[in-house]
């Protein structure tokens, strides 16, 4: 099964699902999260859950008694946290060395 | 239930019909479980975001509004740049009075060369040729070449080409673009006909006598007093038949149609495979950063964003400048993924790809500003023109470069052109 694409927002979902890595997240809660609108984080959620980052399920309710059907959440599988965490690192070691010079500059 | 819940609820169903399949009920439980779930102050507002964001982004599957803006201007590109390099090379080859033939059958090789390697578009060609055709050519001076002449002919050779491409052996894809090159040329050339008197009968040789020198043949109707006085067009000149007129405008569209033709057919006219030819893999889709790094969108929940940068921040000290990147919402340089590692600059080489690019597209701007105002107008001196028409000399005009907004254009995208084509040549897979 391939990677996603990583992109920065990605990268964002990526980084709000570590944040809380056994929680379950609901759409809602991850787009306050990161910041991504519904029609950026929903498609990203797609792609993570297909290969395998991510895994997917229903809220155990009754929709008839809490008045309100059941929310889908998101977390992290297992292989999905080694790599989001691989793929942040890797993102800020080169971070680092595309800005490495000036971020020195600015500690001198 | 709220006239926003029924929108909203309306939107997202609707939005959930885009996904793929093994998809769509899934998502469409869910958002509308979520717009149920958005409660509190700005409901309204907030559960219409919602639906409506999703509602304008592509589905998982489909590519994105940027990628989609990219590959029609890259389209639409194509289809301006080989109707000009096609009108180029007809003037060019009629010019040369006895040579030309000759010289239209290296254009023809030339364009199916380019058409190997680059796929247009009929509905974007056709397009184009349309618009150059309209903006090049006076019509006080070209009589029969209005929109009641080019349209037909540019709509008929649309759908001509359409259904020549959707044939399966080559011999019939190439017949179906020459009977197309034939029924659009009559198209184009019925107003000028029923108005010079010329018979319908001889329609079918419209097409092959507009690509050779004028007065070849004549036909039609004599003006013996040598004055020409249809439209707005009043000139003194040798007399004439009525076929030199109907001829020197079906020329105009004739020599570009029959290149832009050969282009498009170029990828049909390919041997076919054979059991044993060596297939080429395509490449695999890049998984460098380098052009999907795009800033995120503006959101109103930055201080949650700016917590997703701590969580990144906290993660090591390699993490903090992605996390200020991410806090603001700022496009990430270039990087290479683990998998990929970055270009070697090749030893010697003083200028980097973007340079070259740069180079490329100023270079071609430039010479466009200086080769354009060379290319024949159509002129708006009807004795000259009158002339022009009668031995056949003219074929495109270039009408549009006189003007500062036309000449920018050509410049503009003869240097899109030369960026595209230097960054094609530095591709390893191109």
């Amino acid at each position: 099964m391939g990677g996603p694409r990583i992109t920065a927002s990605v990268l964002k979902v990526l980084a709000g699902l570590l944040a809380e890595p056994g929680a379950q997240r609901y759409g809602l809660e991850l787009m306050q999260e990161t910041g991504l609108p519904s029609g950026t984080l929903y498609p990203i959620l797609a792609r993570l859950e297909r290969a395998g980052w991510v895994e997917s399920r229903w809220e155990q309710i009754d929709p008839a008694a809490e008045g309100r059907p059941s929310r889908r959440y998101y977390v992290l599988t297992a292989d999905g946290a080694v790599a989001a965490r691989r793929e942040v690192a890797l993102m800020g070691q080169q971070m680092s060395r595309a800005t490495g010079p000036v971020g020195r500059a600015q500690e001198a | 239930m709220a006239p926003i819940d029924r929108l909203t609820r309306l939107l997202v169903r609707a939005t959930a019909r885009r996904w793929p399949d093994d998809l769509a009920a899934a998502v469409r439980d869910e958002w509308l479980a979520e717009l149920a779930a958005i409660t509190g102050p700005r409901r309204a507002y907030r559960k219409l975001a919602f639906a409506g964001s999703l509602a304008i982004s592509p589905a998982v599957d489909e590519p994105s509004w940027p990628e989609r803006a990219g590959t029609a201007g890259r389209a639409a590109a194509v289809a301006a740049g080989i109707t000009l390099v096609a009108a180029v090379a007809t003037n060019a080859a009629r010019g040369s009075d006895a040579f030309a033939p000759a010289l239209l059958l290296l254009a023809v090789a030339g364009v199916i060369a380019i058409g190997r390697r680059i796929r247009g578009s009929v509905t974007l060609v056709g397009l184009a040729l349309f618009a150059f055709l309209f903006a090049g050519n006076p019509t006080p001076v070209m009589p029969f070449m209005g929109a009641a002449d080019i349209a037909p002919a540019v709509a008929v050779w649309a759908v001509g080409m359409t259904v020549a491409l959707r044939r399966t052996t080559r011999w019939a894809t190439v017949s179906g673009g020459l009977v197309t090159l034939h029924l659009a040329t009559m198209a184009g050339s019925a107003h000028a006909a029923a108005a010079l008197g010329v018979p319908a009968w001889t329609a079918p040789a419209w097409f092959p006598l507009a690509l050779l020198p004028g007065g070849t043949v004549a036909f039609g109707p004599l003006f013996n007093d040598g004055t020409a006085t249809f439209g707005a067009l009043q000139a003194s000149a040798p007399a004439f038949h009525a076929s030199d007129i109907l001829l020197a405008n079906a020329a105009v569209s004739a020599g570009p149609l029959l290149l832009c033709t050969a282009f498009l057919l170029a990828p049909a006219l390919r041997r076919p495979r054979t059991a044993g030819a060596r297939i080429e893999t395509p490449p695999a889709p890049a998984r460098t950063m380098e052009t999907v790094l795009a800033a995120a969108p503006h959101s109103e929940t930055q201080p949650a964003a700016a917590r997703t940068a701590e969580t990144l921040a906290a993660a090591g000290p390699h993490n903090e400048t992605l996390a200020a990147a991410l806090a603001h919402n700022e496009t990430l340089p270039a990087a290479a993924s683990s998998t990929e590692h970055p270009p070697a600059a090749a030893p010697g080489r003083r200028l980097s790809p973007a340079a070259r690019e740069t180079v490329a597209g100023l270079t071609g701007a430039l010479a466009a500003l200086a080769v354009a105002p060379l290319l024949p107008a159509a002129g708006a001196d009807a004795d000259v023109v009158l002339q022009r028409m009668i031995d056949n000399t003219t074929a495109f005009g270039f009408g549009f470069v006189e003007h500062p907004l036309g000449l920018g254009a050509v410049a503009l995208l003869t240097a899109v052109l030369a960026m595209r084509a230097t960054a094609h040549s530095a591709s390893p897979t191109a």
